[in-house]
């Protein structure tokens, strides 16, 4: 049951792009498919049932709790995605280097979360840069400065835990300095 | 075939509207499942398409199609069709792709509303309460009361105006000898005078080395630095950076002055492959960002750059891809301050309450990069808060992700 201290990222990206293995990298506990998560629902449905959406969670001290969601479902049928980043503090973006079309996909997914990025923030790590390289990650930076953003995006491997905590500790950093200095 | 519904057709809620959807992929099914679930739990209810009253059809999918030309013709015309363009089927709900909540929504409650106006009175004596339930909207909007999670979630304060004092995990990945290699070790006291916190990179590797790289990248050739003390060539193209010796011994190549000038020598590519070839050890061979930044702050150990002025407002333009680069302390929150601000070095140093040192290694190395851009407005002053001390959640964060780090 989520109480006041608990607080959310959502973590988006095409099919593929390694939002599971991710949240995997950094949760307290394997993940688990929200469906079961549903209190009257989980006696009711298979074990085997397809796993709606990725989940996985951190315990904070003072027992709040950070919860990490993976968006369902594909491009076409995102209609879960305006629900699910109710109260989220902030989006990861992983893009998939190795699909046809990673700007199109960068563009697509910023445009689709982009109320919700301009009220938190939002951290893009591309992954499969290991095995296509372009475009680069300088690319994508011009790209980004093409679309007017100055946000943080970094070369990842979502296996590695290293890489994710970069992309979260990044992520609150931006938040922070979202907030204007005071001018003396 | 697949099928999560059998499991939860609940005998006792025969009044409730039973759907189907044809043509969906197991995961987009499973998540209609859990979006009904959640929002019309009271009024309806995901079914076999042998059970349903309803259906929602991929039309775009050939299987839905086909499935719902097998549907008899009332069933047929009352069907939402999702696709790409409007399938133009009289008396169906059309719903473009991308699938949005906020149409789906009120579509599903016209399906419910139909079936209500058929339904006999039996049905409606099981049902006395038509008002719609506290997670859906009568004019079917986007519930504006989210259950459980959300609810609780909504609209909370997170406490960004809160100072960040803990460490960073990754932060903490270096040991003294590297942030000393990297950073120095001057208290602020020292740095007094230009001599300590200035340097000329110009007198040091690397400035050729930036040079070259250029050309490497402009005119896509391999270009070898000759005078240097060691072997450093550039593979065409500028990404990859040939460097003969180890880490550790180079870095102390990079803070002595350059005896005598280094020089660039455009090298032809089969030279360069032959020599990639020979590098067994892939340590050998650098990404040319990573190393660049690298050679930046062994270059400065804390100090910056000539062009830089202690208390000339910079901005960074972009995040450098620090997954791949070296971080030192406070690297992350110094960056996100010069994204979002225009500040001198003395101005983020004084607002994280941090040493200079850490300051003007993250200024050094990101201008290594061309990260840094000059602002003109030089006489801004931040006021220091006081917040220091008060936990908050980015803190608390940063602890757990310090010991999974």
């Amino acid at each position: 049951m989520a109480n006041l201290n608990d607080y959310k990222i959502i973590f988006t990206g095409p099919v593929g792009a390694g939002k599971t293995t991710a949240i995997a990298s950094i949760s307290d506990k394997p993940p688990v498919s929200t469906n079961k998560l549903a209190s009257d629902f989980t006696s009711r449905i298979k074990s085997e049932t397809t796993v709606a959406m990725d989940y996985g969670m951190m315990n904070l001290d003072d027992g709040a709790v950070l919860h990490l969601y993976g968006t369902p479902g594909q491009e076409r049928f995102n209609f879960m995605w305006d629900i699910l980043i109710t109260g989220g503090i902030g989006l990861v973006l992983l893009i998939d280097n190795r699909r046809k079309n990673p700007f199109g996909d960068l563009s697509f997914y910023l445009n689709a979360f982009k109320k919700f990025i301009e009220e938190t923030g939002v951290v893009i790590g591309i992954t499969g840069m290991d095995v296509k390289a372009e475009p680069t990650h300088r690319e994508y930076r011009n790209e980004l400065k093409r679309l007017g953003l100055e946000v943080p995006i970094f070369t990842i491997d979502a296996r590695h835990k290293r890489d994710i905590v970069v992309m979260l500790e990044a992520l609150l950093f931006s938040l922070v300095s979202k907030e204007p200095l005071t001018k003396s | 075939m697949w099928s999560p519904f059998k499991l939860i057709c609940d005998p006792l809620k025969d009044t409730v509207l039973k759907i189907a959807v044809l043509g969906m992929s197991e995961n987009t099914s499973s998540v209609f499942l859990y979006f009904m679930e959640k929002y019309f739990s009271e009024e309806c209810q995901l079914v076999d398409p042998d059970d349903a009253q309803e259906f929602i059809v991929n039309f775009d999918s050939s299987r839905g199609k086909k499935q719902w030309k097998k549907l008899p013709q009332a069933k047929q015309l009352s069907a939402i069709l999702v696709a790409d363009t409007d399938p133009q089927k009289s008396g169906c709900q059309w719903l473009p792709k991308p699938l949005e909540g906020s149409k789906l929504v009120p579509a599903i409650r016209e399906l419910i509303q139909n079936q209500e106006g058929s339904s006999d009175k039996k049905s409606e004596q099981h049902r006395p309460n038509k008002e719609p339930t506290p997670n859906t909207t009568p004019s079917g909007k986007l519930p504006v009361e989210m259950p459980q999670a959300e609810a609780s979630l909504k609209k909370r304060s997170v406490g960004y105006s809160q100072k960040i004092n803990e460490q960073s995990a990754i932060e903490l990945d270096l040991s003294a000898g590297d942030i000393e290699d990297c950073c120095g070790k001057e208290d602020d006291a020292k740095y007094t005078d230009a001599k300590h916190i200035y340097y000329d990179d110009e007198n040091t590797l690397l400035a050729p080395l930036k040079k070259a790289v250029q050309v490497a990248r402009q005119e896509k050739c391999g270009v070898e630095l000759s005078g240097a003390s060691t072997s450093i060539c550039i593979f065409p193209g500028g990404e990859e950076i040939y460097i003969e010796l180890d880490d550790r011994v180079f870095r102390h190549f990079c803070i002595m002055p350059l005896s005598k000038g280094v020089n660039l020598q455009r090298t032809d590519v089969s030279k360069l492959q032959s020599q990639k070839m020979l590098a067994n050890n892939k340590e050998h061979i650098h990404p040319a960002e990573s190393i660049i930044w690298k050679i930046a702050l062994w270059t400065s150990r804390g100090r910056l750059p000539k062009d830089i002025k202690i208390d000339q407002a910079i901005k960074m333009q972009f995040w450098p891809d620090f997954t791949r680069l070296q971080i030192t302390p406070y690297a992350l929150r110094i960056t996100s301050l010069w994204i979002s601000q225009s500040l001198s070095p003395l101005q983020v140093a004084r607002f994280l309450e941090i040493p200079l040192r850490y300051v003007f290694a993250v200024a050094s190395a990101a201008h290594s990069l061309e990260a840094i851009s000059f602002e003109n407005d030089d006489n801004r002053s931040v006021s220091i808060g006081s917040g220091r001390s008060s936990p908050n959640l980015f803190n608390n964060i940063l602890r757990r992700l310090r010991v999974r780090g």
